[in-house]
């Protein structure tokens, strides 16, 4: 390389120009820059690697750190204070050699059992949103893109079918759920053929093209009707009705709070898919699932990770509250809901029983509301452009 | 001088209709047009007069509704338009022909890099690699003559200017060699000189990959620089067509005449410019016959009753304007 190219090269690029930083490394520094956000953020990070080595060290046939090993003798000690060695058994003895958390009535040490609860609320939180984020995803880029487009009386008769052959496959009634699929296809391999619409015998079927409402009506009214119950005592409900298990919980978690992510994606695909770069992206020819998800999708995705953010404190709001009333995850298992619970018939006697998982609930929560807050700004383009 | 089966996109008796609360808009009340190939054609007119909805007609992108194709035939090369399914259009779309948009700072996908969206469009039709369509990407972004292409194929389209940004729409469109692009106002945006650059490559590459353009404007200027054969659209009709020459020389439509009264020159320097009285009649209301009727200075009470045919000037200049007709080269060549 001659050094005249050289320098041509170097002058017309790097030296006048600021560094040209991709999206996400702009994310990246825009984050440091918002304090609270990064504490958040930092927060979250601590809390998730704790999460991560307790479920290590807390779970197996012989765990390290044994939350639910009962030393009656040992009851109630308050934190930092040392066992005494001489009245237990070689295995009851706590690895750390000292009690962190202190221990609670039944004299369980209360850090290995917080250490347990973390991990729960980190997987409720994470998955209840997770499952929530991705059929408010759907439903949304549904009602987004493709709502103007009319559900026919043909479809909802499809769906009610299938519903129903499938309630009767579960109640093992095998004749009617096949009687039932076979008419569905039937009907589908008919719509099919694009048969014309006055065709003797089949022109009376017409009727099953009448519009009846458009899929934005569809699923925005659903929503609509979700908001209408107050969500946690739905979510009581419907535990009270299963069988107590974490996976229930989140699943029902997940299944009860994706209307507001739903509401958001529906606004951002209105809006963005009257955008000029999506025109420009159909006229080279590009299907509708590649213009859904990749020129959409990733221009909408701001707000719901700031909404995904806020529901996964809500989310573990949610799960220490059905566990401080004893619907939670079953006994054995520690979460702090249920320490909270064992806790408050001793509030004067050992505050540590409540103000451990308390106060460790009010900061997971605060930092995820303020990691949700800052992305929020962050990802604000108007924003972007100031900074 | 132009053979019949040169046409590479004919379109006859379209119609679209804009259903809403009303009577319906009529947007484009039966046009005919042909672009032959590697043929500049202009279609000019005012804001509102159907051009734009034309391309999206032809390129299948209207949305329907509140489009409504009411009647008509396109024919680009062998298809017949109108008839393919989605999945059949979506494959000439990008490959065969392509749109360059009015607004190249928001037609961009903001998040991608401009090479990825450029590959986009030949990994859509060409069975490629990622890495051969990024590097045709950057060979295109070397044709529409943005510096150093090897860098800016990484860019950010925020990171380009509004011209560059020009460029690589139309590289965009260039991407699989399309026989025709659409061009809907792709120099409105940009300040004059850029304008003239981006016009200038244009002309260039279409001169070196042998493409027809439709070029939608309502600049007269640009016009005059660029076309071989112009469309004049006033409320959904054309009322004059014929070589720039033609167009700029000999107008034969009051429209066309007003239009070209209006425009700035040096002669008129210091003078109040002329503009048509009246203003363009709303879609849904259009008077009848000619709907230059009530602004026109030349009318006369046929006009306010009836269509006037398209009149027949010779050469492939015509204009529907009975009226001015002055027959040098008699033979009315009208329907209706």
């Amino acid at each position: 390389m001659s050094t005249a190219k050289h320098i041509a090269h170097s002058a017309a690029d790097e030296s006048f120009m600021p560094p040209s930083r991709s999206p996400s490394a702009e994310t990246w520094r825009l984050l440091r820059k918002n304090r609270m956000a990064f504490a958040g953020f930092a927060i979250f990070l601590i809390f998730f690697i704790v999460a991560l080595a307790g479920v290590l060290l807390t779970s197996g046939n012989r765990p390290i750190l044994d939350p639910s090993q009962v030393r009656l003798q040992e009851k109630l000690r308050p934190p930092l204070s040392y066992p005494k060695t001489d009245g237990l058994h070689p295995e009851e003895v706590p690895a750390l050699g000292i009690y962190l958390l202190g221990t609670d009535d039944l004299g369980r040490d209360v850090f290995s059992r917080m250490l347990q609860g973390a991990w729960v609320s980190l997987t409720v939180g994470f998955v209840a949103v997770g499952i929530a984020v991705a059929i408010g995803i759907l439903l949304g880029g549904l009602a987004g893109y493709f709502g103007q487009m009319p559900v026919r009386l043909g479809h909802l008769l499809f769906w009610v079918l299938i519903t129903v052959a499938l309630i009767f496959l579960m109640g093992r009634l095998f004749l009617w759920s096949a009687i039932l699929m076979v008419l569905v296809a039937a009907g589908a391999v008919l719509r099919r053929q694009q048969l014309p619409q006055k065709t003797f015998p089949l022109g009376w079927l017409s009727w099953l093209n009448r519009p009846v409402m458009s899929i934005d009506t569809l699923i925005m009214r659903a929503v609509d009707i979700m908001l209408c119950f107050p969500s946690f005592f739905l979510i009581l409900t419907v535990v009270a009705l299963l069988p107590p298990s974490l996976y229930n919980i989140m699943v029902v978690i997940g299944l009860t709070s994706w209307m507001g992510t739903t509401r958001f994606v529906r606004a951002e695909f209105l809006s963005l898919r009257e955008q000029d770069f999506v025109a420009a992206a159909r006229s080279l020819g590009l299907g509708d699932m590649r213009i859904i998800f990749r020129h959409i999708m990733p221009n909408a995705v701001a707000p719901v990770l700031v909404s995904a953010t806020l529901g996964i404190a809500s989310a573990m709001l949610t799960e220490a509250g059905l566990s401080f009333l004893g619907f939670g995850v079953p006994p054995p298992h520690a979460t702090w809901g249920n320490i909270l619970s064992d806790g408050k018939d001793f509030i004067f006697d050992a505050p540590w029983l409540t103000f451990a998982p308390g106060i460790t609930i009010l900061l997971v929560v605060l930092a995820f509301n303020l990691f949700g807050e800052g992305l929020r700004d962050i990802l604000n383009p108007k924003l972007r452009e100031r900074n | 001088m132009l053979a019949a089966n040169d046409i590479l996109l004919s379109i006859e008796d379209l119609r679209v209709h804009f259903q809403g609360e009303g009577p319906d808009a009529l947007a484009v009340d039966g046009i005919d047009l042909q672009v032959h190939r590697q043929q500049t054609v202009c279609i000019v007119g005012e804001s509102g007069c159907g051009k734009t909805v034309t391309a999206l007609a032809v390129m299948g992108l209207l949305h329907q509704p509140p489009a409504k194709i009411v009647s008509g035939r396109i024919h680009f090369k062998t298809h017949a338009l109108l008839e393919l399914s989605a999945p059949q259009l979506r494959a000439l779309r990008g490959k065969s022909m392509a749109m360059v948009f009015q607004e190249p700072m928001t037609s961009l996908n903001p998040v991608f890099t401009v090479g990825n969206q450029i590959s986009e469009a030949i990994l859509a039709h060409d069975a490629a690699s990622e890495a051969q369509a990024k590097r045709k990407a950057t060979q295109l972004l070397d044709d529409v003559g943005i510096v150093d292409p090897d860098k800016r194929v990484s860019a950010y389209p925020h990171q380009l200017s509004g011209g560059q940004r020009q460029r690589v729409m139309i590289a965009m469109a260039l991407a699989c060699e399309p026989d025709l692009i659409i061009a809907d106002e792709p120099t409105t945006a940009l300040d004059v000189t850029v304008q003239a650059q981006i016009l200038e490559l244009l002309k260039q590459l279409q001169r070196e990959k042998h493409m027809a353009i439709q070029y939608i404007t309502h600049d007269l200027g640009v016009v005059e620089v660029i076309a071989d054969y112009v469309y004049v659209m006033y409320a959904g009709i054309i009322v004059e067509q014929g070589s720039a020459d033609h167009i700029f020389n000999k107008a034969n439509h009051p429209y066309t005449r007003a239009l070209l009264a209006a425009l700035p020159t040096k002669e008129k320097r210091g003078q109040r410019l002329y503009s048509i009285p009246g203003s363009v009649p709303h879609p849904s209301y259009k008077p009848k016959g000619c709907p230059f009727h009530p602004r026109c200075e030349h009318r006369q009470l046929s006009c306010e009753t009836s269509l006037p045919p398209l009149c027949d000037y010779g050469g492939g200049h015509m204009a529907r304007c009975p009226v001015l007709f002055k027959p040098d080269a008699p033979k009315e060549a009208g329907n209706e």
